[in-house]
């Protein structure tokens, strides 16, 4: 049994090797002062000096910011309603809702992607700024759906009830207890809905305006040119950033895993 | 010991119990503030969720405010858009098999083997892949197999020409997807693998069973319906794809995705790329179904067969 | 403090009767305690005088209001949750000044009189613990301060003592009389244990699936139980089905004597017989075959064979010390150690 299990654990991290190695490379790579990225290895911060005289790249990383700012907000505010109302609701409005945020998660982007450009046009929004926005927010806002509800669903509703006996109405046991206690996943959803928001790379393809261009957008159109340096080097940020939001989002709901697991436990 | 009564139905979040008997002329005080929380998130989701997908069906079937099955003709008369669509079917269903069967023991050795504290920081690196953009990965992936790169650099060592690559292969596409769906593979059948009950295995031992035994007719039953899930997602996802196989995939590497990007891009025949797309779900959907009844299939149904 | 009237009260559940209309007068500063099973509708009773569920029909009284229609926040009553429900996110003094708060009193008026409180129950020094840092009888004594310091009309405890382990049980019972002695507060408690009610009580009403099965004094429910399920849930022990006969009852092969049964001769009635009202070896009885002695600490149980019937006796372990598996000895049952019901066949089996 210990050598099966020792070689089921070594298999592990094979895969982690795997997974971590693209990720690795390009990190290693973006301090190499090779343009191509390739060997050898001369290290060299040369391309992060230059990073900041790519301004295609530095604009599209100011929209991208921008984008996912917005799109956090709007989703953090719609999902929470949301939430709140779906623990309160039927079981057949609850469950036509999640059915349909299930859907929007599962589905190819590409076919989400023209569908809303169908409905875009139906509204005469075709692609422009609004419309980026509208889809991104319809493909985030199921993240915090997913964690905010958990929450809710997991809230001892004895603490509430508790606070009611005490002489708290509705409003101050929302404000003092039920929020409060809500916070931390409405913080992880925010984060989760930043981070996906960010990366939808199909949605931002097809419904962006021209002349918007977001960071995966961009990057896709210069990858025609070959690996440039320069996005080596923001990836390489970009990635700290996303390893730093992960271990947030650890640390504020106890387990950032719980959430992806959860997605498929509801199946 | 709790009283059934302690945790009534309906009881929410302020501390309220829901309604009463319906026979009552009673109003339920929370339903207007429930339909006033859930308005805005719906009328979202209605609008931009689920007319897109009617949409999809409606511009599928029209062509110049007509209903027509022009559409779908021009889609499975031509041969190349075919090839596409079998090639994309075939591709898909490699990569969700290879995937998931790289994911199943590493999930199972992260849920059964490895402990609490380390299981966290692992699950932590699995996350990763799976919220880094796409555009990233492959970028990190291209450094790692252009030529005179790591990995070519590494494979010269045994004889092969640093300066070649894989690049612009249809491998480089296949395998930058089953890297993009491991992470999910192992999600769920991390799931899976802390579902099967220790106890179980240890009667199943106990009993006189071997190794292959158990694993047949013990963890694969009960780790199906994981399996079928994973499955479903990776494949709806992956013949989806356009960015792995336009980037990397070289001209016999592209896949129906990258049709459907071109006609949407040209903007000239949107229905007709929009019953590609329909075509493409259809067909992907009909490959889960039967893939999920054959797995089922062998789950046992419960009862004896002797 | 104040009298709890519930009159006609009754709940149901999506078409499943819970509580049948029912009414229950708790006089001004007494103990009531509602006892049942799972099911029985007592958490669910106590729930709607709390206010957090609403009844089908009837009305509540607390003193002279009608608080049916009133909203849980203003009948001015404190609640001891099963599981306490302290505040995860609030300091132990925080939770107890958490309904000083909610009437306006300013925060540190609400934070002295919370101390205040916490000293009385013997946690002045942990009144900034959070509540995942105390034991579970500390939870339960800041539960109980933060229901008190409001000085409310009533007070509600739902199984308050379930959770915690025997020796803690046993303490927290007399803090319980203690403070209901104390604060002359009107308490009405839910609980499934029989010995618990007896001891705390001033009045106890039984619940058996959302009906009534008996309602008065302790001793009351112990020596004169009205049917055989609340004999059998205060201890008594069911020997089986007899048949009536003239001031006896034939039963497994042996005739007890039962002067003043007022049962038709020739029914069928089902024979309980408390265990700690039997006589072993005490005078004249029926002859019997000792089955087993299990020793409980300071008492023994002795299983004694009587004809057909298996007899549980209950005895002082000292008592005991000198009985062995197949010794003959009587068996007596004293007046008062029978509880005998009508059965619910209308004709004696043979």
């Amino acid at each position: 049994m210990n050598r099966h299990r020792l070689l089921m654990k070594a298999w592990l991290g094979l895969v982690l090797v795997v997974l971590a190695l693209p990720i690795l490379c390009m990190i290693a790579l973006s301090f190499n002062r090779s343009r191509y990225g390739t060997l050898p290895f001369h290290f060299s911060l040369d391309w992060y000096r230059g990073l900041a005289g790519d301004t295609a790249l530095i604009d599209a990383l100011r929209t991208s910011i921008e984008l996912a700012a917005e799109v956090t907000v709007l989703s953090v505010v719609l999902g929470t309603l949301l939430s709140f109302g779906v623990v309160r609701a039927r079981p057949v409005v609850s469950g036509t809702l999640s059915q349909l945020q299930l859907m929007v998660l599962t589905v190819p982007a590409i076919i989400l992607a023209a569908g809303l450009l169908t409905v875009f046009d139906w509204f005469g929004l075709g692609q422009s700024t609004t419309g980026l926005v509208i889809a991104s927010v319809v493909t985030s806002m199921p993240f915090v759906v997913l964690v905010v509800s958990a929450r809710l669903r997991d809230l001892d509703p004895r603490y509430a009830e508790a606070s009611r006996t005490l002489g708290a109405g509705p409003m101050r046991t929302f404000a003092t207890i039920t929020a409060p206690l809500v916070a931390p996943a409405i913080v992880a959803g925010a984060l989760l809905a930043f981070v996906m928001c960010f990366n939808n790379f199909a949605i931002q393809l097809f419904t962006a305006p021209i002349g918007v261009s977001t960071l995966p957008v961009q990057i896709y159109s210069m990858v025609r040119l070959g690996v440039t340096p320069d996005v080596i080097a923001l990836g390489t940020i970009i990635v700290c950033c996303t390893v730093a939001i992960i271990v947030i989002l650890h640390l504020v709901t106890g387990s950032a895993a719980r959430v992806f697991i959860r997605t498929n436990k509801e199946d | 010991m709790t009283d059934l009564m302690t945790s009534p139905p309906g009881l929410r979040p302020d501390g309220t119990t829901a309604g009463t008997v319906p026979r009552t002329r009673r109003y339920r005080p929370g339903a207007a503030a429930t339909t006033a929380m859930l308005a805005p998130g719906t009328v979202v989701l209605l609008l931009f969720a689920a007319a897109p997908m009617v949409a999809l069906l409606v511009t599928g079937f029209s062509h110049d405010s007509a209903f027509t099955f022009a559409n779908f003709s021009k889609v499975l008369h031509t041969a190349v858009y075919m090839r596409l669509l079998v090639r994309t079917l075939v591709v898909a269903l490699i990569v969700t098999v290879v995937s998931l069967a790289v994911a199943w023991p590493a999930a199972w050795a992260l849920a059964r083997y490895v402990g609490p504290r380390p299981r966290q920081l692992i699950l932590v690196l699995v996350i990763v892949p799976y919220v880094t953009s796409q555009l990233l990965l492959i970028y990190g992936f291209i450094t790692l197999i252009q030529s005179d790169g790591p990995l070519m650099k590494v494979l010269s060592l045994v004889g092969l020409d640093a300066h070649s690559s894989i690049m612009y292969t249809p491998a480089a596409a296949v395998l930058m997807m089953i890297y993009e769906s491991i992470p999910t593979g192992i999600l769920v059948m991390y799931s899976a693998a802390t579902q099967v009950d220790d106890s179980v295995l240890e009667a199943a031992r106990a009993l006189g069973a071997g190794r292959a035994f158990v694993l047949t007719r013990v963890v694969w039953p009960l780790s199906v319906n994981m399996l079928v899930i994973g499955f479903a997602l990776t494949y709806v996802q992956t013949v989806g794809a356009f960015a792995e196989p336009g980037i990397l995939g070289g001209p016999s590497g592209q896949l129906l995705g990258n049709a459907i990007e071109a006609q949407l891009h040209s903007g000239t025949d949107r229905p007709f790329a929009i019953a590609m797309a329909l075509v493409l779900l259809l067909c992907s959907l009909v490959v889960v179904g039967l893939v999920s009844l054959v797995l089922r299939r062998t789950q046992g149904d419960g009862r004896s067969r002797r | 403090m104040a009298r709890l009237t519930i009159e006609q009260v009754s709940k149901a559940y999506h078409g499943t009767t819970v509580l049948q209309p029912l009414d229950l007068d708790v006089p001004d500063g007494s103990f009531c305690c509602m006892l049942g099973s799972s099911g029985s509708g007592k958490s669910t009773l106590l729930r709607i005088v709390a206010g957090l569920t609403e009844p089908d029909g009837g009305s509540v009284h607390i003193g002279d209001r009608d608080v049916t229609r009133l909203s849980v926040e203003r009948r001015n009553i404190g609640v001891v949750f099963q599981n306490y429900a302290l505040f995860p996110h609030l300091s132990a003094r925080s939770n107890v000044a958490f309904g000083l708060r909610a009437r306006g009193v300013g925060r540190r008026e609400a934070r002295r009189r919370a101390d205040e409180q916490l000293e009385l129950v013997g946690l002045g020094p942990h009144a900034d613990r959070a509540p995942s840092q105390l034991s579970g009888g500390q939870q339960q004594r800041v539960a109980l301060a933060r229901a008190l310091v409001t000085s409310p009309d009533l007070l509600l405890l739902d199984e308050p003592l379930s959770a915690l382990d025997r020796k803690i049980r046993g303490e927290m019972q007399a803090e319980l009389k203690r403070v209901h002695r104390e604060t002359g507060l009107t308490t009405v408690m839910v609980t499934h244990d029989q010995d618990e009610a007896l001891d705390l009580a001033d009045q106890v009403i039984m619940l058996d699936q959302g009906i009534v099965a008996q309602h008065g004094r302790p001793a009351e429910l112990y020596e004169s139980p009205v049917s055989a399920f609340v004999a059998s849930f205060l201890g008594a022990f069911a020997l089986g089905t007899g048949t009536v006969s003239a001031g006896a009852i034939e039963i497994g092969g042996v005739t007890l004597s039962v002067p003043r049964l007022a049962l038709p001769a020739g029914s069928a009635a089902e024979v309980l017989v408390r265990s700690e009202r039997v006589l072993v070896n005490g005078g004249d009885g029926h002859a019997g075959i000792v089955r087993a002695v299990d020793f409980h600490g300071a008492i023994a149980r002795i299983a004694i064979v009587v004809g057909e019937l298996e007899v549980p006796a209950t005895v002082l372990a000292q008592d005991a010390a000198d009985i062995r598996v197949g010794d003959a000895v009587t068996v007596s049952l004293v007046p008062g150690s029978l509880h005998i019901y009508p059965s619910k066949e209308a004709f004696a089996g043979v």
